[in-house]
């Protein structure tokens, strides 16, 4: 059930999450479609979350805003300005120690090339939120190696969490603790849960979609063509599949397999490197009362769910 | 049964798939063989093909007729002049048919 | 009833299961214009280059977990492959003499196969290529049935049909391949055809008659039973003359019309994906439905090429294809389910979203008529069987 409306105000708005950030300088919403994306969200009981670029937005835009009192998600240099919104960090290009303060949700992007400084990355920006939301990039392009590393990374942050732990501290971090609190699939849910809006008014699949055709809009109303294959049930892979945690990004699906519903090679392996490394860091935590109510996470004898279903072969896992 | 043929045997799974593998491999040599010879020198010169070939050919053929004698002798399989035996790889049956 | 039992199921092709199926598309050039064909892009332009072939040939035989399979069919297609048989006689010795140098298994387990407009079969070039490859190759010839039928769809550019020049080639192709199949081709025109193209073609030699409906979107109201009515009479005539001891037609099949248990029956119909198709310029594609001239409304839809190699990402689609992630809720209630077909490469160019995972359906009422048939065929050869007058 459709929950939540992106309301994307700037086309150069820094991703949150997979999808490339747009390039600047962007196209901004005009206070008239704003006005119609907060009627459309409420008529729907939709929640509104805003997406900022830098560009600064009309003042009629910021009236419109003001009224709805809706959640956002904002670049980094404006962290300071928007003190209740979700800031976005890119690894080596952010500084977290300049967030103030410490937020109840921070989101922190990797780029490949700093895959070496995940466990560092992650121990500073725990210092700066309670839960962090972290985005490996350019996982497509991951080789076995890149796998390997982000598996010893993952030991290491898995230490810092359990040392956390410990000490009473409640902090999540989606990779690792998620997995622990979830008892089914909770993904992203593009198309399902939530529908993005781009500033001409135009309705995407999220983000990452903005340049691949719309699926209605705020006027003509939401048209999702071949929308059962958003469901779990209809993706053959992820449905046999309990990395629950799993984003099962369709963006990622879309670019890399050419399928909404297929996950690539790379984005299950990370999955579950990520699960193992969950049951691992539940095991060595079960003495704490927490982590003993927790149901056990079962060890498993593979690491690519698509080796259970497929008897085609692909050569590797 | 008809006019060309009769059934006179059969061999096991095992057996089967042994001549089986055997006439691949006979056939398989026979048809690189009257590839090599219609290819240009060039294609070929870079390796001791020929050699490797000849031989190969000579030593698949006397397996694939040692198959036979040993099996027509441990069966006890009919023999008659103007006739040869041949196998059903589907099923393992052994035929004598008139040539 | 063992002959029932023999007579009820398809029979089963070389190696089935276990052989991998790579094609190479030598050409995309054909002499003819049949109307239902699917190769909406025919060009004289796109032909394969040896330096390519080989390449592709190098790749894959190096790649064995990939290409793991026990057996081998090694294909050309088209366009009409003849056109380009030296190149195919030269790609064949390659693949020969690699597969040998390399001690690759596929070489005691190797098949070629063509399937051909028959135009060029007498061809002194094409009877070489045969007599070399004599106990490694299959051939097909396409002839669809009676001159009528034939002509009105197998057509020559400035429209004369082809009947004539491919039937003049049947005695000698059924001489070198006496088991050989024909493989017929039904859209709406050629309908009332049916039965008698079938019986001609026996009345040739051709034993095995193997018939596909079209999957597009062509078939209009009342064909359902104008095929039902073909099929009806066929099966008389089968039965009646005993035809069914010696010839086979792949519309008849005892095992469709069943309904299919979700968990049991979920496999995929299609080998898109488990095949591997190489186009002219070395791209891969999951079958040649895929290819740039099978194209009118969707992008190619390559799975990487032989420079780079396999993509093995987009490949996985393909091989996780289930029946029930691309039907829709019709198919999947259906309650004669079983042996309804569909290709991938039709679903994918009807798709509202490039997806493969999206089934056109427009074959329903065709495979609902064809069940109906089968039901009276296979009750009325019980019940001359079960006389005892086999």
């Amino acid at each position: 059930m459709l929950t939540h409306l992106l309301v994307l105000l700037d086309t150069a708005a820094p991703s949150f999450c997979y999808y490339p950030s747009g390039r600047g300088p962007g196209q901004t919403m005009s206070p008239a479609v704003l006005a119609t994306a907060v009627a459309f969200a409420r008529r729907r009981s939709l929640a509104l979350v805003l997406l900022y670029g830098e560009t600064p937005l009309p003042a009629a835009c910021r009236d419109i805003i003001a009224a709805a009192g809706p959640a956002a998600i904002v670049p980094a240099a404006l962290a300071g300005r928007h003190p209740d919104a979700v800031p976005v960090l890119v690894a080596g290009q952010d500084d977290p120690g300049a967030i103030p303060g410490v937020r109840p949700q921070l989101i922190v992007r990797l780029p490949r090339e700093r895959l070496a400084d995940l466990a560092a990355v992650v121990g500073v920006a725990l210092e700066r939120t309670t839960r962090l939301n972290l985005y490996p990039l350019d996982i497509d392009r991951y080789t076995d190696g890149d796998l390997a590393l982000y598996r010893r990374q993952l030991g290491l942050v898995a230490g810092l969490l359990a040392a956390r732990y410990r000490q009473g501290a409640l902090t999540e971090l989606s990779i690792l603790s998620d997995r622990l609190l979830l008892s089914r699939m909770n993904n992203c849910d593009a198309g399902t849960v939530h529908l993005t809006v781009a500033p001409d008014g135009r309705l995407h699949l999220c983000p990452g979609f903005l340049h691949a055709g719309a699926v209605g809009s705020l006027t003509g109303g939401i048209a999702v063509a071949n929308a059962r294959l958003l469901a779990l049930e209809n993706a053959p892979v992820c449905a046999r599949c309990d990395a629950w945690h799993c984003k099962r990004c369709i963006y990622l699906n879309r670019k890399t397999t050419l399928e909404w519903n297929t996950p690539s090679r790379q984005q299950c392996l990370l999955a579950h490197h990520e699960r193992e490394t969950t049951r691992l860091l539940r095991q060595r935590l079960a003495d704490l009362p927490a982590f003993a109510r927790q149901a056990p996470i079962p060890a498993l004898d593979y690491l690519d769910p698509f080796s259970q279903i497929s008897d085609g072969g692909l050569g590797h896992e | 049964m008809n006019d060309q043929r009769r059934k006179i045997g059969a061999v096991t799974p095992a057996e089967r798939d042994e001549i089986k593998a055997l006439y691949e491999r006979k056939n398989a040599l026979g048809e690189l063989f009257r590839a090599l010879v219609g290819m240009a020198a060039e294609e070929t010169a870079a390796s001791p093909l020929y050699e490797r070939l000849v031989a190969d050919m000579a030593a698949t053929a006397g397996k694939f007729q040692a198959w036979w004698d040993e099996k027509s002798r441990t069966y006890g399989w009919e023999n008659i002049s103007g006739h040869s035996w041949e196998i059903d790889f589907a099923t393992g049956d052994i035929y004598l048919r008139r040539q | 009833m063992d002959n029932l039992d023999r007579l009820a199921r398809p029979e089963p092709s070389w190696e089935e299961d276990r052989a991998k199926n790579i094609t190479f598309i030598v050409t995309e050039d054909c002499q003819l214009r049949c109307k239902y064909c699917y190769l909406v892009g025919k060009n004289p332009g796109r032909r394969m280059d040896l330096a390519v072939a080989r390449q592709a040939v190098d790749y894959i035989l190096r790649e064995r977990a990939l290409f793991a399979e026990p057996s081998v069919v090694w294909e050309f297609i088209g366009g009409e492959p003849l056109l380009e048989i030296d190149l195919i006689d030269r790609i064949s010795d390659y693949i020969k003499l690699r597969l040998y140098e390399t001690g690759h298994p596929w070489f005691d387990s190797y098949r070629f196969s063509l399937s051909t407009n028959g135009l060029m079969y007498g061809d002194p070039r094409v009877q070489r290529y045969i007599a070399k490859n004599r106990t490694h190759l299959s051939i097909g010839i396409t002839i669809d049935g009676i001159r009528e039928k034939h002509d009105l769809m197998r057509v020559f550019p400035d429209g004369r049909g082809s009947y004539d020049a491919v039937a003049a080639q049947l005695p000698l192709w059924l001489r070198q391949f006496p088991g050989a199949a024909t493989k017929v081709t039904i859209a709406h025109d050629d309908l009332p055809y049916i039965k008698d193209s079938v019986l001609h073609l026996w009345g040739l030699g051709v034993q095995t008659v193997n018939i596909n409906v079209v999957f597009e979107n062509i078939w209009q109201p009342g064909d359902d039973a104008l095929l039902e009515d073909q099929l009806l009479s066929l099966a008389d005539a089968i039965v009646d003359r005993g035809l069914y001891r010696q010839y086979r037609c792949s519309l008849f099949d005892d095992t469709i019309g069943r309904p299919l248990d979700p968990a049991g029956d979920n496999q995929n119909w299609c080998g898109s994906g488990k095949m591997l198709a190489i186009g002219a310029q070395g791209e891969f594609y999951p079958c040649v439905r895929f290819a740039p001239h099978s194209m009118s409304r969707q992008a190619p839809r390559s799975v990487g090429n032989c420079r780079d190699g396999l993509d093995t990402n987009r490949l996985r689609p393909f091989l996780a294809l289930t029946r029930l992630a691309q039907s829709p809720p019709q198919c999947v209630a259906c309650q004669i389910a079983s042996g309804c077909a569909w290709c991938q490469g039709l679903n994918y160019e009807c798709s509202d979203t490039a997806t493969i995972y999206q089934r056109a359906t427009y074959i329903c009422p065709m495979h609902k008529a064809r069940v109906r048939a089968n039901r009276y065929y296979w009750d009325r050869l019980r019940r001359k069987l079960g006389a005892g007058t086999c």
